[in-house]
């Protein structure tokens, strides 16, 4: 790979993580600059020397972004450039607190029970996410202070630290989305296929519909994502199924194991077992899969409140930008496209 | 200082309009031939250039953009002037006139009044 593209990549990966979602325009905006400017500085070269001074002259990162962005206030004791990573970093971390907190209140007592002891888990959760938000705002305050001046290139510690709210308030990409799609509606068809419906527990097959009609709006919602891009119509609707998902989660939670027959093959013939039978055999077991259905049960609840987090987050910001319900193109910036970009020399796409 | 600022960032949109009524360019383009043609003193960084281009194109609608990916390794973001750009880019121009024409007046009367 290049030398002079890896360096522009770094650079704008650390200008990334102080600019707002939706930036990608202007790191395009910023890197054809810095080629430009390079190639005036090295008098018709592109040469690493070059991209070095022409880095050096449009300067810090945390500057550079806050420029461009052009908020250009201060906010209380939080020095301007660092508000948009801070305020994200705060997010995803009271956004997996506040998620723990609902699964623990509607999935915990169910565990306590399975368990047969246990109390106050959204007692202690709310205790570790309060300390952790302290810690993570003294974190950055103090590494803040305390950062050392390396290359422009070169991510700082602070850097690293904010770069955890990057990730998630990006939109998703047309790859990513378009995956989604795929794999919700495999989801929904197997849910309820003929060969899986007579497996299900008298209890749990009430809710088989419910959870198929969930998953295919999620994969027609993600479809649109991958159509249109993310929008406020589109992350409203998103907010609405995982409250739907979380509603669901409380009455799956005393359903207990979902399945009560297992197929079995032998002889190049498939029958149906009875897992009642097994359990019978080993009580232990019925436990242990009560326990492995509730934790599925509590990670659901956590990822629907994370998204609802996430997705109420960015309709605020979008509204607060002037973005009315509708619009279309705004598509994160996948991994992999972005990785093939920087091997051939191109923009972020 | 705080004052010189404060001129600069009325005079920039001045200057950057007039510099766009030209002809389409892009950021880089922009900072460059503010460089060439203003002195020492207007000769504004990007960091003050392209916020500027940004927020008269949104909110005030007095430019248009444009991506141009002709050469796919470089795209390049277009700024034009539009017709509500070109009204207050003259009526601009004629504040300014005036303004400058006046503060001459001012400062010529007053630096060699009575003393």
């Amino acid at each position: 790979m290049d030398r002079t593209e890896d360096l522009i990549w770094d650079y704008l990966e650390r200008v990334r993580i102080y600019l707002p979602i939706g930036s990608d325009d202007l790191l395009r905006e910023i890197r054809t600059h810095l080629l430009e400017a390079a190639e005036d500085i090295g008098r018709g070269q592109v040469t690493p020397g070059a991209v070095m001074l022409a880095i050096e002259q449009l300067g810090d990162p945390k500057t550079v972004a806050n420029e461009y962005a052009g908020t250009g206030r201060t906010k209380g004791p939080v020095p301007v450039e660092l508000v948009t990573p801070l305020v994200r970093s705060v997010l995803v971390v009271a956004g997996i607190g506040v998620g723990l907190i609902t699964a623990s209140l509607l999935v915990g007592p169910a565990i306590a029970a399975a368990l047969g002891e246990a109390q106050g888990i959204a007692v202690s959760v709310l205790t570790s996410v309060a300390l952790g938000l302290c810690m993570l705002v003294a974190l950055v305050i103090g590494v803040h202070v305390l950062e050392s001046k390396g290359l422009p290139t070169e991510k700082t510690v602070l850097d690293m630290v904010l770069d955890v709210g990057t990730g998630p308030f990006q939109p998703p990409s047309r790859l990513s989305a378009s995956v989604a799609t795929v794999m919700l509606g495999i989801g929904a068809i197997l849910v309820v296929h003929p060969s899986v419906m007579p497996l299900y527990s008298a209890e749990f097959r009430v809710f088989v519909p419910a959870i198929a009609v969930l998953l295919l709006l999620a994969a027609v919602l993600s479809l649109a994502l991958t159509a249109f891009g993310e929008n406020n119509l589109l992350l409203v609707v998103n907010v609405v199924l995982s409250a739907v998902w979380i509603w669901l989660v409380s009455q799956l939670v005393y359903t207990g194991w979902p399945t009560t027959y297992a197929w079995a093959c032998e002889d190049g013939g498939c029958h149906l077992v009875s897992i009642s039978e097994v359990l019978a055999e080993n009580p232990p077991l019925g436990t242990v899969l009560d326990v492995i259905w509730l934790a599925a049960l509590f990670l659901v609840v956590v990822l629907s409140v994370w998204e609802t987090n996430v997705a109420i987050s960015k309709v605020v910001y979008y509204l607060h930008i002037g973005r009315g319900l509708w619009w279309t193109g705004t598509w994160g910036c996948s991994w992999l496209l972005a990785w093939i970009a920087r091997r051939r020399g191109l923009p972020p796409p | 200082m705080r004052w010189s600022k404060e001129i600069k960032r009325g005079a920039a949109e001045l200057a950057i309009l007039a510099v766009l009524s030209q002809g389409p360019s892009y950021g880089y383009e922009v900072v460059k031939r503010l460089r060439q043609h203003a002195g020492e003193f207007l000769a504004l960084e990007q960091g003050t250039v392209y916020p500027l281009l940004r927020r008269l194109e949104g909110k005030r609608g007095l430019l248009n953009s444009e991506w141009n990916y002709d050469d796919p390794t470089r795209p390049k973001k277009y700024y034009s002037i539009t017709e509500a750009g070109r009204h207050a880019l003259h009526s601009m121009s004629r504040l300014w006139a005036t303004l400058a024409a006046e503060m001459s007046n001012i400062l010529e009367v007053c630096t060699d009044g009575p003393d």
